[in-house]
């Protein structure tokens, strides 16, 4: 009886060993405020956040950012709103463009506008300075007039491609449309003596992100209501000819063998170029700098260029800048709150995002940090940065390169992944697949607006 | 005569070689992913990106050890797996034991049906439980702490059924002068059930807990903070943090994995003899 | 005990031992029953109510929706396929793992020099994890530097993308999942082996038997409970299998490894559709009722009348 009980004691007290806090109070470190910060900042970028956050850190004392790695977006997300009214949750996350009008309905958030606002009422504090922003990540940002998320790393799909092999081949200039790269690629082929192929010409991805931004740069709409920007979006538009053509162009590039399909994960297409499989791929900006310093000075065969697409109607097509941006949670106690706004506008000064774009990759919010070192002389060394952002630039501000708004848009992503899937692999037509895939969508959105009204 | 005996000896070692071979060939297939997991840790990143792979790491990189330590806190994740699979075994040994032994020694009204009421939780699959589970935890406030990852797995009706096959195995003599000592249930079920029932208490503890260390989802679902994951959360959190660097990512699974191996090739014979006293007989 | 109790005093003294007995086997049953009424009956319940509302996708806005998620669910082709996919990954994990498992055990179960080593390598395998066997597989499956397709392209064998290919992902998951499994299996056998009473084999020899008709007549019988064993725990941790999927190819291409528990959490924890999960589950929980209860027809007209 007695050993049972000990026994049980034993199990009691490691039980209560684990369950520390629980209010939802401010936290505090070593007599600052404790600002949780949840993120997804891998490898490279990883490290390169975590320089941002000390930098942070030894500039003042009032305030601890503490990051924290929750895996991917849609991990980081799912904690999010399972940790909602717990004490778990934390004052600052970071997460992908695309959960924009889902954290706006969660009533969890509280806008970065309203910081703004308070800073220019309060005199002597020192306000972000927004005209400095890059516009196109303060349209993507902005919603019901308000903008609700401080944009922090910004991305765009690029072309990547073997200088080398495009020289052997006699190609001086990546292609820019999508038939410039079918008749590069049928030249870049290489065959084994027995007849095999030993190098295909692109390696392509399944992401429904491309086909997000491939209808951007044809100067069409994602969804309806001017994207979800006008009116809440009922419908998506991707059965539309636009996203036809680019499905049509994916279905013909692999069947005929001009391109191989790696599939859903992401840095595969890039590993080919890489290996030597494949001459091109699409792939996001931000793979730049760790692929960079992964080749060493081989990197210099890398080339980079923009997305190649169809063609826009009178160059009303561009690139969507979203990428991901820091919200911050209204739950928390304000003094944290306070201390997320602090380190956002900290992170985003001119200086820090040009070494935060010369560690990653990501484009930098702000436009004047292009000029400052060590951005500048990244440029000079890797001229490949710097025409990642021509592309960014030479975008029109329309209501398509806004980007849509979708509340249930990582669902919507999983139908446009599966209408790829269908068209490479399940033996169905470009149309068909898309409009299952508008159908679904489609239904998933109504769902979720009957749900969050 | 020796010499001969020798010979003998030696024809019948020539005799098993094709069963050292095929022994062998076995041996490197089960063990080949494990070995290139090896390789791979040591090599440098660039390694990754060229085809085809090397079989041997000609110029081993230890640091990759050191960045995959860095990366994460692997002690930690070790001792909150350690902690977890103990706790969830203690747990499941202890109430399996209690209620199999009133299932097979004592006499209480419905006891055929609540057998079989604890026999049905089998058949309620664990993917129903998910989601109400959470929301209990949740609710509780036991997100990210070690009773939110031990408590709903501290009953078992397979361990239950399992002890209660054994128990009844045992001499009813037993029973019977225990009773006539005037030994409560109590004392009968701990200095005379269990001496006698070491086997297949071992049994259960050894399933129980290498289910409870390779726990993905459960973990997954109730910790937040870094400080309450489990080994199995870090590998994964680990491969989705350095995804670039997989040869890290390696350096950091082979850590993950050394304490388990250990302990399975210091307590192989042990495992099969647990097994083979009769624990699965019945 | 007492010499002439009327019959109203009997049946009293009996309820009376009745109690007495109740009190004396709680204390050995509660923990258990308390556990299991918390974390296996209440969810059931919940679950079936949960799937007749709807909420907003932070759990908040509850409403009736009556059996529409329920309909939903049973008309859902996905969900058909679903169920197909983790019928397919009990099969492909279990039947492998038995099988090589029992090769792996009956090739050690000698006294020879060393027999040792070979198995502790043939059980090693128990001692990784999922999350540490599918990081190593996801390096060995990859199509342009994994060592498998390597190995595949000397042999002459074509190669494969193997995780995105809707014909392979599903086996090359379980794959992963059978080298995982098949420490446990060969342990669970190598016991079963040491069970069996040597004299058989001594007897058999004596009337003249060859090893094939020695293997199915007294190896296999005799570890006939083992291989139950070690097959019906396959099957359960088929039936649990989130990791491996989740790592390697989380549901896709196409479906073709979006197991039910997959499927239930990207339901409920990437879709924030509770509701639906939560019919998804129900759903489950009444098949493999029937099956169970099939089940426990055929073997008790095997079992109890023999």
């Amino acid at each position: 009886m007695r050993r049972l009980a000990a026994l049980c004691a034993v199990l009691a007290l490691t039980l209560a060993a684990g369950s520390g806090c629980g209010s939802g109070g401010v936290r505090y470190s070593h007599g600052r405020v404790e600002v949780r910060l949840w993120h997804s900042m891998s490898g490279v970028t990883g490290d390169a956040l975590k320089k941002i956050v000390d930098g942070f850190n030894a500039s003042q004392s009032e305030y601890t950012v503490v990051p924290i790695f929750q895996g991917g977006y849609a991990d980081s997300l799912k904690k999010l709103v399972s940790s909602l009214d717990t004490s778990s949750m934390p004052a600052l996350i970071q997460l992908d463009d695309i959960e924009l009008r889902f954290m706006v309905d969660s009533h969890a958030i509280a806008p970065a506008q309203d910081f703004v606002d308070a800073d220019a009422r309060t005199p002597g504090s020192h306000p972000a300075n927004l005209a400095d922003f890059e516009p196109r990540a303060l349209d993507y940002y902005t919603l019901n007039g308000k903008l609700q998320a401080m944009p922090f790393n910004l991305s765009g799909p690029v072309l990547y491609y073997d200088r080398d092999v495009f020289a052997q081949a006699g190609i001086d200039h990546p292609p820019a449309t999508l038939d410039e790269v079918r008749a590069d690629a049928q030249r870049l082929l290489l065959r084994n003596p027995d007849g095999s192929l030993k190098r295909n010409g692109i390696a392509l991805s399944i992401n429904g992100w491309w086909l997000e931004q491939m209808m951007a740069k044809q100067g069409a709409l994602f969804a309806n209501n001017g994207n979800g920007r006008q009116g809440l979006a009922t419908k998506v538009l991707i059965d539309s000819p636009a996203g036809i053509a680019v499905l049509s162009w994916w279905q013909e590039m692999v069947q005929s063998g001009l391109a191989t399909n790696v599939g859903t994960s992401g840095l595969q297409s890039l590993l080919a170029v890489v290996t030597g499989k494949s001459a091109m791929a699409i792939e996001s900006v931000s793979a730049l700098r760790a692929i960079v310093l992964a080749l060493g000075p081989a990197s210099a065969r890398l080339g980079v260029a923009p997305m190649p697409a169809p063609p826009a109607p009178d160059n009303s097509g561009g690139m969507v800048l979203g990428g991901a941006a820091m919200w911050i949670m209204k739950d928390r106690p304000l003094a944290e709150q306070r201390g997320a706004w602090e380190f956002l506008k900290y992170a985003t000064q001119p200086q820090v995002q040009a070494q935060w774009h010369y560690d990653t990759g990501y484009f930098p919010v702000r436009v004047s940090s292009w000029d400052l070192e060590p951005a500048a002389s990244l440029h000079r060394q890797y001229p490949q940065f710097a025409i990642a952002h021509d592309q960014v630039v030479r975008s029109p501000r329309n209501l398509a390169t806004a980007g849509a708004v979708i509340g249930p848009f990582t669902q919507v992503r999983e139908y446009e992944q599966t209408a790829f899937e269908q068209v490479l692999v399940g033996g169905k037509t470009p149309q068909q697949a898309l409009a299952t895939a508008a159908k679904d969508a489609d239904r998933a959105i109504a769902r979720y607006n009957r749900s969050v009204r | 005569m020796t010499r001969r005996s020798a010979g003998r000896a030696a024809l019948r070692l020539l005799a098993w070689l094709p069963v050292y071979g095929l022994l062998a060939g076995s041996a490197a297939v089960v063990m080949f992913p494990l070995y290139m997991t090896v390789v791979d840790s040591l090599q440098p990143i660039a390694k990754f990106l060229t085809f085809p792979p090397d079989f041997w790491p000609h110029t081993p990189v230890w640091s990759n050890y050191r960045a995959a330590m860095t990366s994460i806190p692997m002690p930690r994740y070790m001792a909150n797996s350690l902690i977890m699979a103990t706790v969830i075994t203690v747990g499941e040994v202890v109430t399996a034991a209690l209620a199999a032994y009133a299932f097979a020694f004592m006499r209480f009204p419905f006891r055929t049906p609540l057998f079989f009421l604890f026999l049905s939780t089998m058949m309620v699959p664990w993917e129903i439980s998910i989601i109400p589970n959470f929301q209990t935890i949740q609710r509780l406030n036991w997100l990210d702490t070690y009773q939110g990852l031990t408590v709903p797995f501290l009953a078992t009706a397979f361990g239950t059924f399992l002890l209660r096959q054994h128990f009844m195995s045992l001499p009813r003599e037993l029973k019977d002068a225990a009773d006539i000592d005037g030994y409560g249930d109590l004392r009968f079920l701990l200095s005379v059930v269990v001496p006698l029932s070491r086997a297949a208490l071992a049994t259960l503890a050894v399933f129980a807990f290498l289910q409870a260390w390779n726990q993905y989802l459960w973990p997954l679902l109730v910790t937040n903070d870094p400080n309450m994951r489990t080994v199995q959360i870090g590998i994964a959190s680990l491969q989705s943090e350095e995804v670039q660097r997989t040869n890290v990512v390696l350096a950091g699974t082979i850590v993950a994995l050394l304490p388990m191996l250990v302990l399975v090739i210091g307590f192989q014979r042990f495992l099969v003899r647990g097994l083979t006293a009769g624990a699965l007989k019945g | 005990m007492s010499g002439e109790a009327t019959v109203g005093r009997r049946a009293g003294s009996r309820r009376a031992q009745a109690i007495r007995q109740t009190v004396a086997a709680a204390p050995f049953l509660l923990p258990s029953l308390v556990l299991f009424a918390v974390f296996v009956f209440y969810p059931l319940v919940r679950s079936i109510w949960l799937g007749f509302h709807a909420t907003d996708p932070f759990g908040r806005n509850e409403v009736w929706v009556g059996t529409a998620q329920y309909h939903d669910v049973l008309t859902s082709s996905d969900f058909r396929h679903s169920l197909l996919v983790t019928g397919q990954f009990a099969l492909y994990t279990v039947i492998p793992a038995t099988a090589i498992g029992l090769y792996l055990a009956l090739l050690s179960h000698r006294r020879l020099p060393g027999i040792v080593v070979f198995r502790t390598i043939f059980s090693s395998t128990v001692a990784t994890s999922v999350a540490v066997s599918s990081v190593v597989w996801l390096l060995m499956l990859n199509p342009s530097v994994g060592v498998l397709n390597y190995i595949l392209g000397k042999g002459g064998v074509p190669t494969e993308s193997w995780l995105t290919s809707p014909t392979w992902a599903l086996p090359a998951v379980a794959m992963t999942t059978v080298w995982m499994n098949i420490g446990f299996a060969t342990i669970v056998i190598l016991a079963g082996l040491q069970n069996i009473p040597e004299e058989l084999y001594e007897s058999a020899r004596v009337d003249g038997a060859g090893r094939w008709s020695e293997f199915l007549h007294i190896t296999l019988p005799g570890l006939s409970p083992t291989l139950l064993f070690v097959s019906v725990v396959g099957v359960i941790f088929a039936f649990e299998s989130f990791g491996q999927i989740q790592i390697l190819t989380q549901g896709g291409p196409l479906g073709a490894t979006n197991v039910i528990v997959y499927s239930i959490y990207r339901e409920a924890f990437l879709h924030y559709n509770i509701g639906l999960a939560s019919a998804q589950a129900v759903v489950l929980f009444v098949i493999v009722l029937l099956l169970t209860l099939l089940q426990f027809g055929v073997a008790r007209r095997w079992v109890f009348y023999r």
